[in-house]
């Protein structure tokens, strides 16, 4: 098991040093002087050469690349071009706001879907299954900001029952993040909760059908003993991969949340630092991201190699 | 040995019983069949069947509820038809996206078979890849390549196929892995057949039926991925008609005329779905085994 994680982990390590390349480049491959487009044409020659001497731009690209990487191993992602402030404080600020409707929604995601899941599998055949299987294929095929807008028109224009935008976090007032984050927690996990849901609902079919499975049966265990305590754990494992490869799609998912809901988070921020050009912020922001998404991966398949066995061997 | 006869009874059986699972899913399955055949011959006919000019502005008429006179579904906040630019964002964004599944079914199915086929160092260089571009997260990706490549049709095309890749990769990659310890091909290799010609004439017809599944599914991914970039205003511009666009259009307007957002979003559900779910009927009736693996 020990080997089997130190090798995932280098494998993250090295998925993160390219993802690290391919992030410092997107200033590189993006049309446009950085420092002209962030200043504005008429800039004097002066100022607009002192900036690039600020951020190094002015050096052979691999000394630039590591100038940057170690300026962030201290914390220091440079400044925004736009807000005149360090990006590190403006991730710091806005992290917490993605994370407030992203995690909640990354749990409940998991829970209902497997929930719906488990339910559409034992009843496979019965309506309730086939209502459950039409919602999970409706919220897999639906574009999050679609449905955002629809729960706005509905719950918020039309009832009145959550506000429009505004986002209370949780440290300020516990009632006020539950009237303003539920409507975008909700939106968010719609998708995750359909994907784990047929994952579910298909493994447990596939499990049900095994022979250990009729062998339980002959032996006349309950039909509960054997649908909780012995399909379930196998049905499971793969689902596993399903939650992570969801945990990207959150991550992402917030851009579309966050613009629809107007909260301003890393996804607000990002669209924003793409459309003023506003490198350091796309940089930071993309990289942070990615390191998320990288981090919540590596947890996954440590979590997937410690289930089953199978896995540390084959990838370890 | 067989008869051309029977192989042609047996074909005639194989193309029933494809048909028999293939609707035996149920009335969703012809519904949504119906749905992208809809959807697919409006694209193809848009300019015939649209009732105006999708792009002509008319600032007297702006904002015309639904079911006014020469305007069926009324008009957006520049006084633009909204049925025909519903209509002709169909043709956008079937067009982007059957080009973008092209291409990267193409580019992806290759790189799949090829990682499969020699595992060795290129098989693990191509794997790493795909885990690689991965770990950013797809629609974040997608943003940062259409600022780079710009936000014309073509260029779109290329960052939404970019995004489909991987699957492509990681579906001819693990059926080849399997394919690839039958005895005949084993043979064939024996014999002194060339590798391209292995991995073509052998390889790719049998991983042809998930790759086929797994065309019909992005499809609707990448319907969905692009209205989601028009929609944040990466993707396609103002004022070609695109559904995402005129969600995002339609937004600042929700409160007065919910129409103009909700009903490009409808059809963007719509046709995502209809994609999807002919994507799982296709998957159980060209291989029952798949159930459940893709």
């Amino acid at each position: 098991m020990t080997s089997y994680i130190i090798k995932r982990v280098l494998a993250s390590i090295a998925v993160i040093f390219i993802v690290s390349i391919f992030v410092f480049s997107i200033i590189h491959l993006l049309p446009g002087d950085p420092v002209v487009m962030a200043l504005g044409l008429e800039t004097p020659m002066e100022d607009i050469e002192r900036v690039r001497e600020e951020h190094h731009l002015n050096d052979p690209l691999p000394q630039q690349y590591i100038t940057w990487i170690v300026e962030m191993f201290h914390g220091d992602f440079g400044d925004s071009l736009i807000e005149f402030r360090p990006v590190a404080d403006i991730i710091k600020e806005r992290l917490p706001r993605t994370l407030a409707i992203g995690i909640p929604a990354f749990v409940l995601g998991i829970l209902l879907g497997l929930l719906i899941g488990i339910v559409s599998a034992v009843r496979r055949g019965k309506a309730i299954d086939q209502t459950l299987t039409f919602f999970t294929t409706l919220s897999i095929g639906t574009p999050q900001f679609w449905i955002g807008m629809l729960l706005l028109y509905l719950f918020s224009i039309k009832l009145h029952w959550f506000p429009m935008r505004n986002l209370v976090m949780p440290g300020e007032s516990i009632l006020g993040y539950l009237r303003s984050a539920t409507l975008p927690i909700i939106c968010s996990c719609l998708q995750m909760m359909g994907s784990i849901s047929r994952q579910t609902r298909s493994n447990m079919l596939e499990v049900i059908s095994q022979d250990y499975i009729r062998t339980a049966r002959a032996n006349g265990i309950s039909e509960k003993t054997i649908v909780y305590k012995h399909a379930l754990k196998n049905a499971l494992i793969p689902v596993v991969t399903v939650i992570g490869m969801n945990l990207r799609n959150i991550i992402a998912g917030a851009v579309l949340i966050e613009n629809i809901f107007s909260i301003p988070g890393i996804g607000v921020t990002m669209t924003n630092a793409i459309n003023n050009r506003d490198y350091w912020v796309l940089q930071g922001c993309v990289l942070i991201v990615s390191f998320i998404a990288v981090f919540g991966n590596l947890v996954v398949d440590i979590l997937y190699g410690y289930i089953d066995p199978r896995i540390r061997e084959a990838r370890g | 040995m067989a008869s051309s006869e029977d192989l042609k009874l047996r074909r005639k059986k194989n193309m029933e019983q494809f048909f028999r699972i293939f609707f035996g899913r149920g009335i969703i399955v012809k519904i949504c069949l119906v749905i992208a055949v809809f959807f697919i011959i409006v694209a193809v006919f848009a300019p015939v069947i649209a009732p105006h000019d999708p792009t002509a502005t008319d600032p007297m008429n702006r904002y015309l509820p639904m079911g006014s006179e020469d305007h069926l579904f009324g008009t957006d906040r520049y006084g633009r038809d909204v049925l025909s630019r519903l209509i002709h964002g169909a043709r956008t964004s079937l067009t982007c996206s059957l080009f973008a599944t092209l291409w990267s079914a193409v580019v992806g199915s290759t790189l799949g078979i090829i990682a499969g086929y020699y595992e060795g160092w290129l098989g693990k260089l191509i794997l790493r890849y795909v885990d690689i571009q991965l770990s950013v997260p797809a629609l974040i990706l997608s943003m940062v390549l259409a600022v780079i490549l710009g936000s014309n049709m073509f260029a779109i095309s290329i960052v939404l196929g970019i995004g489909a890749i991987p699957g492509y990769i990681r579906m001819a990659y693990s059926n080849v892995i399997s394919i690839k310890e039958n005895d005949y091909i084993t043979a064939t290799r024996l014999i002194g057949q060339k590798n391209r010609k292995i991995m073509f004439r052998h390889l790719f017809p049998n991983c042809f039926a998930s790759l086929i599944v797994i065309f019909t599914m992005s499809l609707g991914q990448v319907i969905m991925v692009e209205s989601s970039l028009a929609y944040l205003g990466v993707g396609l511009n103002e004022p070609l008609a695109a559904w995402g666009l005129m969600v995002n259009d339609g937004f600042a307007s929700l409160m007065t005329h919910p129409s103009v957002a909700l009903l490009p979003g409808f059809c963007i559900m719509a046709i995502v779905v209809a994609f999807n779910v002919l994507g799982d009927a296709l998957r159980d009736a060209l291989d029952p085994k798949l159930r459940g693996k893709l």
